[in-house]
């Protein structure tokens, strides 16, 4: 695997969709590659509720045992600052969602460390006119590259479904090295990956006032997946401004 | 930090304030109620929690920022978890929240306070508390003149 070992998620996915690549996707696929690569871990705490039989279940987000020694590029550091920042924090699952949401700022700035990154220099192009308007083109080598990744998907594809019946352990070491890339690949079932994108989803959804158009798309795809868009930071307050309770 | 206080410590850092089926958690409405970003009010809470920790073992009193005393507030709110989970259950102590009576002396009084909690905090955890979070003195007791607006009816334009 020459391309999906070496390129991130993230910029897998803009090499193979250029203008039509998805931030949500991009912003969760770096995100699982991160805990793939125990740049950050997940740590699970269930803890009962004082004289009842309630579990409550955490998810925390924490520091890996790589975070420090990582060499994070730009699209990567939006989920690490705060551990960078301070190596002992817990982050709660749906809160770090909205650092790395509220970090990648707006599409422009997004696309802007994509396209400055290193490794996609000589794929990507932009004019004068195309820079101030957050537009690129792909260059020739760019086509190519996107070719070769997409026979690579394809070949990586057709080997699993040969192999997972008869060599689980070979799927396993082929995915291992490909990191999150993997959630390119037609094969993914990953329940954390599905509580992203509840927890994305609403997000996205509570703080539409702060939501950039980028995000259209996105609100496209809550539509038609029929997510609640009832769940909102103006719903369902108590505190002192919308009435107190007390016992 | 002794063996005693660092299992202390571990107990009290984690206390968890947020509940994890809520849409809109302690951590979410500390943030909106400050305009802070997520990850800031993560971080006071931490720092919360620290500046607690530090008043269980102090033998004198302390002061918090600001920023950490508006975590204290919002916590004295949700009164189940401040004063049954968490001071009862967590820290095996009642800890009272005491608003200044206003004045020099008060005012002399704090600022000392404040910067024992900051020495105290460098002795017990061994690093200087974040600047952002722990302003200086000056900072702490000059830049407080906060009032509640109606964000429905006024506008909000910051000083040039």
């Amino acid at each position: 695997m020459k391309y999906l070992n070496y390129y991130t998620p993230a910029e897998t996915i803009f090499i193979l969709k250029g203008k039509d690549a998805k931030i949500a996707d991009q912003l969760k696929f770096t995100f699982m590659d991160l805990l793939l690569k125990d740049v950050l871990r997940v740590l699970n705490v269930e803890k009962q509720v004082p004289e009842t039989n309630r579990i409550l279940k955490y998810k925390y987000i924490e520091a890996g045992s790589c975070l420090h020694t990582y060499i994070a590029l730009n699209h990567e550091k939006i989920f690490l600052y705060p551990f960078r920042r301070n190596n002992d924090l817990q982050i709660f699952l749906r809160h770090i969602v909205k650092i790395g949401t509220r970090n990648s700022m707006s599409i422009y700035d997004y696309r802007s460390n994509l396209l400055k990154s290193a490794n996609l220099k000589s794929f990507f192009k932009q004019s004068l006119i195309q820079k101030l308007t957050g537009n690129f083109s792909i260059t020739p080598f760019g086509y190519e590259v996107r070719s070769n990744i997409e026979s690579e998907i394809k070949t990586l594809e057709t080997e699993i479904a040969d192999l997972i019946a008869t060599n689980p352990e070979k799927v396993s070491s082929l995915l291992r090295v490909i990191n999150g890339n993997l959630f390119l690949l037609d094969i993914s079932k990953i329940e954390l990956l599905k509580l992203f994108d509840v927890v994305l989803m609403d997000e996205l959804d509570n703080n539409n006032d702060l939501v950039p158009k980028w995000y259209d798309n996105i609100w496209l795809d809550l539509e038609i997946s029929g997510f609640n868009f009832e769940v909102g930071i103006g719903s369902g307050c108590s505190g002192c401004g919308g009435g107190c309770g007390g016992d | 930090m002794t063996t005693a206080e660092e299992t202390f410590w571990q107990k009290v850092k984690t206390f968890e304030l947020d509940d994890p089926e809520s849409a809109f958690t302690f951590t979410d409405r500390l943030a909106r109620e400050n305009r802070w970003e997520i990850e800031f009010s993560v971080r006071v809470i931490l720092e919360y929690k620290k500046f607690m920790f530090l008043l269980c073992i102090a033998d004198h009193p302390l002061t918090p920022s600001d920023q950490i005393d508006q975590a204290w507030h919002l916590h004295l709110i949700y009164t189940h978890s401040y004063w049954i989970e968490f001071c009862q259950n967590t820290l095996a102590k009642n800890i009272h929240h005491g608003p200044t009576k206003g004045g020099k002396h008060e005012a002399d009084k704090f600022t000392d306070w404040y910067e024992k909690t900051k020495q105290l905090y460098i002795n017990i955890f061994g690093k200087d508390p974040p600047s952002d979070i722990w302003p200086s003195s000056k900072v702490r007791f000059s830049e407080i003149n906060f009032q509640r607006i109606n964000r429905d009816k006024y506008w909000i334009i910051k000083k040039p």
